[in-house]
């Protein structure tokens, strides 16, 4: 599995195309400190006031802060608001 | 995320969702393509916003794994059929507001001419309700460009036609040809245009058929085109050249004393009828074979009147429908005596106006005097006015040589 990734990395390196596209990696737009864009994420694991886990390709995505809305959901696509203290990438 | 316009006219539902685990919920929800957004945690509680239409894919995953949903707030279009319902009428009733504004705003109404000063009015119009636009005509059933184009083919005199419809009232706004005047461009004679008595001729082209102290009646040659050659009276007989007679365009002045008479009278009684200011309208509907007095009072309240009657008709398929309007005006006649002096002195006035309308502005009196041709006995006064002026009778005139 692990081989095929590398691959495809290689192709996509060559190629130039961007690897979020290919390896369908998370895509994090992060606007201020108030707003964020999540783009191939897998699902939500937790969601509450002051803290947000998101399921990515790999590990997950884990946002601290207050007042968190999830301005919107979409298959692949999440939308978040809130006041943002820290992101971090865990597996 | 989402258009929120698009939202509205689809409807969207603000639900609560109820038990453990909401995050398995909404997941589950986005990946049935369900879009959900303003999902806010309100103590155990989880709001979201769904549409309408993805309202019943989420009830079905609440049931299926055991959460509880609840309905809090409905809105957009299709959440105002209970309004709506409840104000059937009025929104009928606005309905049919714009629905009659707009038909009574499809017909023309009124026809106005404008720009003609020899075609007559009437003839335009007439013209233009061949073609389809009169009052009542539906604006739909003719094209502007077809009735301007059938407009110019119809009267040879316009130019131009231009028209318009504005609101109800088609405007016909049209040019008339300036036809060029007919200058005699062959030979032509100068011919008197006047009764008089020659007292200058200047010639400047022609030959000259008169001379001053000649009486001439109107129509007489008076410089002629055609030129009768003269033996040259420096020359012997002998030495003569035979010459043919010419045609020329005749050209010259000819100034004659003309006579003019102008003939005015009063009665020493005079009656006279003139308009008071008492007005009377009365108003009648006029519906298809019948017409409705919509008066309480039938009788005028003065003896004399003078009517006038205006009438505003549409023409339907079913007949005549308008209203017609009969205004009565007071008349009041007027007994005025007038002494002789007074008299006479109004006929002579009638007398100067008549004769000064059969002159010339431009011709130059030279004498002038007043004859009254009545007898003392007869209670109206007569006056003649007789005046003399010298004026340019000359007038062109073509000879018509193709006719030889």
């Amino acid at each position: 599995m692990d081989k095929k990734r590398e691959a495809i990395k290689h192709m996509a390196d060559m190629l130039e195309i961007p690897r979020d596209l290919v390896l369908d990696l998370p895509k994090l737009t992060i606007t201020g400190r108030s707003e964020i864009h999540l783009e191939n994420h897998r699902g939500i694991i937790e969601y509450s006031l002051n803290r947000v886990r998101v399921n990515l390709s790999r590990g997950y995505l884990e946002l601290e802060g207050d007042a968190f809305v999830i301005k919107a959901l979409l298959p692949d696509e999440l939308y978040i608001s809130g006041e943002i203290r820290s992101i971090k990438y865990l597996d | 995320m989402g258009n929120s316009f698009f939202d509205r006219i689809g409807g969207t539902i603000k639900v609560t969702l109820r038990g453990k685990n909401q995050e398995r919920a909404i997941n589950m929800a986005s990946t049935r393509g369900v879009f959900l957004w303003d999902i806010k945690k309100r103590g155990d509680d989880l709001d979201l916003k769904v549409r309408a239409s993805g309202f019943s894919a989420l009830k079905n995953i609440a049931e299926e794994n055991g959460y509880e949903l609840e309905i809090r707030e409905k809105s957009g279009l299709p959440f105002f059929r209970t309004v709506i319902r409840r104000r059937l009428v009025f929104i009928g009733g606005a309905f049919l507001f714009v629905v009659a504004m707009y038909l009574l705003s499809s017909f023309v109404w009124s026809v106005e001419v404008g720009g003609n000063k020899t075609v007559p009015q009437e003839r335009i119009i007439v013209a233009a309700a061949r073609h389809g636009v009169y009052p009542g005509a539906p604006k739909w059933t003719f094209s502007r460009s077809k009735v301007e184009a059938a407009l110019l083919r119809e009267i040879d005199d316009l130019s131009y036609v231009q028209l318009d419809l504005k609101g109800v009232k088609a405007r016909i706004k049209v040019v008339e040809k300036i036809i060029p005047r007919q200058d005699i461009d062959g030979p032509g004679n100068i011919v008197a245009r006047k009764n008089g008595m020659v007292e200058t001729v200047l010639v400047l082209d022609g030959q000259a058929r008169v001379r001053s102290g000649d009486v001439v009646a109107k129509g007489d040659i008076l410089i002629s085109g055609l030129v009768i050659p003269e033996p040259s009276p420096y020359l012997a007989p002998e030495e003569q050249e035979e010459m043919e007679p010419g045609l020329v365009k005749a050209r010259g002045e000819v100034k004659a004393r003309v006579w003019y008479q102008g003939y005015g009278e009063c009665r020493i009684k005079d009656e006279h009828q003139y308009l008071g200011h008492k007005k009377q309208s009365r108003f009648y509907l006029i519906i298809p074979g019948r017409l409705l007095s919509l008066n309480i009072r039938q009788t005028a309240s003065f003896p004399a009147y003078d009517r006038s009657v205006r009438n505003h008709v549409l023409s339907t398929r079913w007949g005549e429908v308008g209203v017609k309007r009969v205004v009565l005006r007071e008349k009041i006649k007027q007994v005025t005596l007038y002494s002789e002096h007074e008299a006479l002195d109004r006929a002579q006035r009638t007398a100067w106006k008549d004769l000064k309308r059969q002159m010339d502005p431009a011709s130059h009196m030279v004498t002038s005097r007043v004859k009254m041709i009545s007898s003392p006995s007869e209670p109206i006064i007569r006056v003649k006015v007789i005046a003399e002026s010298v004026e340019n009778i000359a007038a062109a005139q073509p000879i018509n040589t193709e006719a030889k």
